[in-house]
């Protein structure tokens, strides 16, 4: 009996154990040390409780907008801004930045569906979207824009509405996603080319090997296709300029890649990195983890994708160089197949559903899309509502950089708006056919299949996904 | 208060359950609990978007699904590969190592924390730096080049060479933790044994294979089991390195189920996988589990 | 005499052995830390320098100001990391974790090992099944229930789970398996429970175990990259392997500096384990004494 007392007793000493070891842990929040540092300058926030309403005289409402653009890239700006004008109204904002991967994304589907943590934040893939607005993981906005009259076509165009969700508004668009290829016009200028305006594979190819030249280390490639990324971007970009906003897709049940726009793409992404030699293969970019920065502002490239570059080519302080960088668009196939504008709105701005502080999310949403967005323009984003003067918008853009972004095609190719561009529309099970795409790419650039037999393989494997039940 | 007596073994079964009860609390929370929740999702369609209870019950359609897969297949057989060969040369290597130190060698500290060191390391930080050694002007390459090899393959950027470049880099940083087991197993040694096989004669060789390896028999029990293990777990490599490429060469089983499950958000889907990686395994355990009756002999 | 000059020569033969053995195992452990060498070299380098060939394996110029910028000391760093607070995390959740782990481990192991009650090996081999679960699968589920749990968001999502490890369970129990039961017997008929036997005698006689085993459990925890990459939102919270995967994923470009950070997540835990590598030789060396 004494024994079993023992026994017991033992027993709950070790759970106590457990339970006291935890016990200790029970607050980290208060344990945290408080950041000193620079970095976030929202000094109000942590401790807020998300219920808290903003009624009088409470704590102020603190959100937290989670977005993939490096919060000294404008979005902390921004949000200062913010937190400036609504000091007194009770709504503060906090910028969290999660990178826009796999895991990044996972973390912030995870944190949308417990509910906690977040209560705007960025979209940036039509598909992606629609996984979010389908999956319960972002607010239909109906109400709050009837409520408030902010319909998105006032502001956005009818082009907001293609981004809808089964007929509902769950974003508000907030950049205008243009595209196009950064170049070095000094090295355009040494060659004696024009900055391009209209060029077709066979001319880009040729441009590119002009600007080609030198051996080992100090070789300068034309063309930097930076194939580490995701390999379907660089086709995407290629083939919505002919083919549309589903460059993935025939139709639900169909993928694209025994289509002739899609072959020659492919064609032409293969013979300048396996033919030509005019950029730098697959394998050298996986297996040296080549860079845009540090190829093109190096000067090792007379070209590259982009432009998500500007905010790289602003930042002089990390990625020193003295050239001018002027941009053109994505080649076409042949003469006048330029048939759609790759681009259209990006950067969706969301609701979490859960979120406790909704009307106040809103309010931030409204203000980020139609005033806010000046700080991250000098970042490299074009807004997307027309509350914007195209001159601020231009100014924003290059400040900082005169020198070094060539104001003209700058201008052009990236903060004009078109009036044709590509639009998605399939989603099915996107994913997958991009996961069969960008493996049976790979293995075709590394140069163990030819174009054709890849892309067959691709297009079989990827019907058979579409197709299964 | 009337007397209550215990039968004898109930004593022994409360005391032991007494010892255990943490472990088993712990494990059933955060272990069986989940594992309960992923076998009943498996035989879903469940995709994690739509929020728990969203699934349609689909029977065995996912189990039968994955072997049309051809993304299932070949990563099965990727890890297969992979973990046949990373676990015997980590086991191997570290057992000789283990003896050579502790018998052979001046400065057997600095040694033992040299191998060591590798499995110290932080998985992030130490793929990040093989992404360096086997690139071009990497130290690896260059040593490949030096030993007279002219055009030495593009590790990572090789369908070929990705997998065992993978395997050189997991037996890396495996063995050191194996050695440092072996080693602390080795302490354990009975001098005496060792002091009257002296006495018979026995050469090096010999006390090697007839007294040490029976004796460290439990240890490579152990080794064998946990580093077949984590070596059909391998994820943070792959996923920082190769990200399954390139083609499928270095799709490994849980980058697939990672994949499918946070890609694809198919989760019953990777629910499914995970549960045939799960029998596959624990089929293994229990084969070694009954042969080692057989041959560890401690 | 001549059985002296015997001796003599074995030994002799014995020391060229070593010396051999030396060299050749010694070159082995050079070639293991290799990587750390080259990690180092190229964190004190300029960015392009880091892809010279040949190697420059004593940089030409050096340019510690890499660990400046990843720091964010002086103000020249372009964001800040918040490696401190990263390192602060880390050192925390393992050192609890560890602290429970080893006393959940050697008591459990110590009953499955020694203790003869009944559903023992059906209770084993539940745990060894356990151990084969991926953990990648487990993730969603338990991402739910800490939820449900009000914890997410807390270092609690580490450390609960943290607190027991099957692995250092079956060490344990491999290792309580050698020690002869005779022991026990005694200590038996002196009259002393299995709680006293487990600790006036077992415990003592595995410190050297429990010592190896807190360090694998550190390490582990110091690693571990998937929880918390999952389970943990806030940068405030961020263990050093996410703090280093941000860092990556922000710095791809300037290998220097991802050496540089890379280094820096490194060097603690080499430090740690050399001052554990005392403590346990001591243990190990205590070990052997009193057995």
């Amino acid at each position: 009996m004494k024994k079993m007392k023992r026994f017991a007793s033992l027993g709950m000493a070790a759970i106590m154990t457990m339970s006291a070891l935890a016990g200790c842990q029970s607050a980290p929040k208060e344990t945290q040390p408080a950041s000193a540092e620079g970095g976030s300058t929202t000094a109000t926030t942590e401790a807020a409780a998300p219920e808290t309403k903003k009624e009088t005289g409470g704590e102020p409402v603190v959100l937290r907008m989670w977005g993939g653009v490096p919060a000294e890239a404008g979005p902390q700006e921004a949000c200062d801004n913010f937190n400036e004008l609504y000091k007194d109204k009770g709504i503060q904002v906090e910028y969290e930045r999660f990178v826009n991967d796999d895991t990044g994304n996972l973390k912030l589907e995870t944190n949308l569906l417990s509910g906690t943590g977040v209560d705007l934040y960025m979209t940036y893939t039509p598909s992606v979207l629609t996984k979010r607005a389908e999956g319960n993981m972002a607010l239909d906005l109906t109400e709050l824009i009837e409520r408030d009259g902010f319909e998105l076509t006032q502001y956005f165009g009818s082009m907001a509405e293609s981004f809808y969700i089964n007929g509902l508004p769950y974003s508000i668009p907030t950049k205008l996603d243009q595209y196009g290829i950064v170049l070095n016009k000094d090295m355009f200028d040494a060659a004696g080319i024009e900055v391009p305006t209209e060029w077709t594979y066979d001319e880009f190819r040729e441009i590119a090997k002009k600007l080609t030249h030198g051996e080992g280390q100090d070789k300068v490639y034309g063309m930097f296709w930076n194939s580490q990324q995701d390999l379907c971007y660089l086709f995407d970009y290629l083939v919505a300029q002919t083919n549309g906003g589903d460059p993935l897709y025939v139709s639900e049940t169909e993928s694209s890649f025994a289509d002739p726009v899609v072959l020659k793409s492919v064609e032409l992404l293969n013979n300048m990195m396996n033919v030509d030699k005019t950029s730098p293969t697959h394998t050298d970019s996986v297996t040296q983890k080549l860079s845009q920065e540090g190829m093109f502002l190096t000067g090792k490239s007379a070209m590259t994708v982009g432009p998500w570059m500007v905010r790289s080519i602003k930042d002089t302080a990390n990625y020193p160089h003295d050239f001018m960088t002027a941009f053109a668009p994505y080649p076409v196939v042949e003469e006048g197949q330029r048939n759609f504008t790759q681009g259209g709105y990006g950067d969706h701005l969301c609701i979490n559903p859960k979120s406790q502080n909704v009307d106040a999310a809103w309010e931030f949403a409204k203000w980020y899309a139609t005033e806010g967005m000046l700080p991250v323009v000098a970042g490299g984003r074009v807004p997307a509502s027309n509350t914007y003067e195209a001159s601020e918008v231009t100014e924003a853009f290059v400040k900082g950089a005169e020198e070094y972004l060539d104001l003209e095609s700058t201008q052009r190719v990236l903060i004009t708006p078109a009036d044709n561009y590509a639009v998605p529309s399939i989603t099915k099970r996107i994913a997958e056919v991009k996961k069969v795409a960008v493996e049976e790419l790979e293995t075709i650039f590394i140069g163990q299949q030819s174009v054709e037999e890849g892309m067959a393989k691709a297009k079989t494997r990827a019907d058979e996904i579409l197709n299964k039940e | 208060m009337k007397k209550f007596k215990l039968s004898k073994q109930a004593k022994i079964d409360l005391t032991g359950y007494a010892f255990i009860l943490p472990n088993i609390i712990g494990v059933c929370l955060f272990t069986l609990i989940p594992m309960i929740f992923s076998l009943i999702i498996s035989f879903t369609d469940w995709d994690y978007t739509q929020g728990i209870g969203n699934w349609n019950f689909v029977g065995i359609k996912n189990f039968i699904e994955m072997w049309q897969d051809e993304w299932f297949t070949s990563s099965l057989i990727n890890t297969i590969v992979f973990a046949v060969g990373v676990v015997p040369v980590t086991v191997f290597l570290a057992l000789i190592l283990a003896v050579v130190i502790d018998k052979y060698c001046f400065a057997k500290l600095p040694i033992r924390l040299a191998l060591f060191m590798p499995y110290i390391s932080n998985v992030v930080a130490v793929a990040i730096v093989w992404v360096m050694m086997y690139s071009p002007w990497g130290p690896f390459t260059q040593l490949v080049k030096a030993l007279g090899v002219e055009n030495p393959p593009q590790w990572l950027g090789s369908t070929t060479w990705a997998l065992p470049a993978l395997m050189l880099m997991t037996v890396w940083s495996g063995v050191g933790y194996a050695n440092m087991i072996y080693t602390s197993a080795l302490q354990g040694l009975p001098g005496d044994v060792y002091e009257a096989a002296d006495i018979d004669g026995a050469n090096e060789i010999t006390k090697f294979f007839k007294l040490t390896v029976p004796f460290l028999s439990p240890t490579t029990f152990f080794l064998i089991i946990t580093t077949f293990i984590t070596s059909f777990q391998i994820f943070a490599p792959i996923q920082i390195m190769t990200r399954g490429g390139p083609g499928t060469s270095t799709n490994v089983l849980v980058y697939y189920i990672y994949t499918s499950a946070f890609t694809f958000y198919r989760m019953g889907y990777a629910s499914a996988m995970s549960w045939i990686l799960f029998i596959i395994l624990f089929g293994i355990t229990m084969f070694q589990w009954y042969g080692q009756k057989k041959w560890v002999s401690y | 005499m001549e059985k002296t000059h015997g001796i003599l020569s074995d030994r002799a033969k014995r020391m060229c052995l070593k010396i051999i053995f030396t060299v050749i195992v010694g070159a082995l452990a050079v070639s293991m830390i290799t990587p750390f060498l080259w990690m180092i070299s190229a964190s004190m380098k300029l960015p392009l320098d880091v892809m010279k060939l040949p190697i420059e394996w004593i940089p030409k110029y050096f340019y510690p100001d890499n660990y400046k910028k990843v720091w964010n000391i002086g103000g020249i760093a372009a964001r800040n990391y918040h490696f401190g607070l990263a390192y602060w995390n880390s050192i925390k959740v393992a050192v609890i974790n560890l602290t429970g782990s080893v006393l959940t481990s050697t008591l459990a192991g110590y009953a499955f090992a020694k203790i003869k009650f009944r559903g023992r090996n059906i209770l084993f081999l539940f745990y060894l099944a356990t151990m084969m679960i991926p953990s990648q699968i487990t993730l969603i589920p338990k991402f739910v229930m800490f939820n449900k749990m009000g914890l997410t968001g807390t270092h609690m999502t580490l450390i609960l789970p943290g607190l027991i490890t099957i692995t250092g369970t079956f060490l344990m129990r491999q290792y309580f398996m050698q020690i002869p039961d005779e022991l026990r017997e005694s200590a038996r008929v002196d009259g002393a429970n299995e709680f006293l036997i487990w600790a006036k005698i077992m415990v003592p006689i595995a410190k050297p175990n429990m010592a190896s085993l807190a360090m694998v459990v550190f390490l582990w925890n110091w690693n571990s990259y998937l929880e918390p990459l999952v389970f943990l939102s806030d940068w405030r919270l961020y263990t050093i392997p996410i703090a280093l995967t941000n860092f990556i994923e922000e710095s791809v470009t300037e290998y220097n500096l991802v050496m540089a950070a890379a280094a820096s997540a490194l060097i603690p835990a080499f430090v740690v384990f050399l001052l554990g590598q005392k403590f346990l030789v001591k243990g190990l060396v205590a070990g052997a004494v009193k057995g």
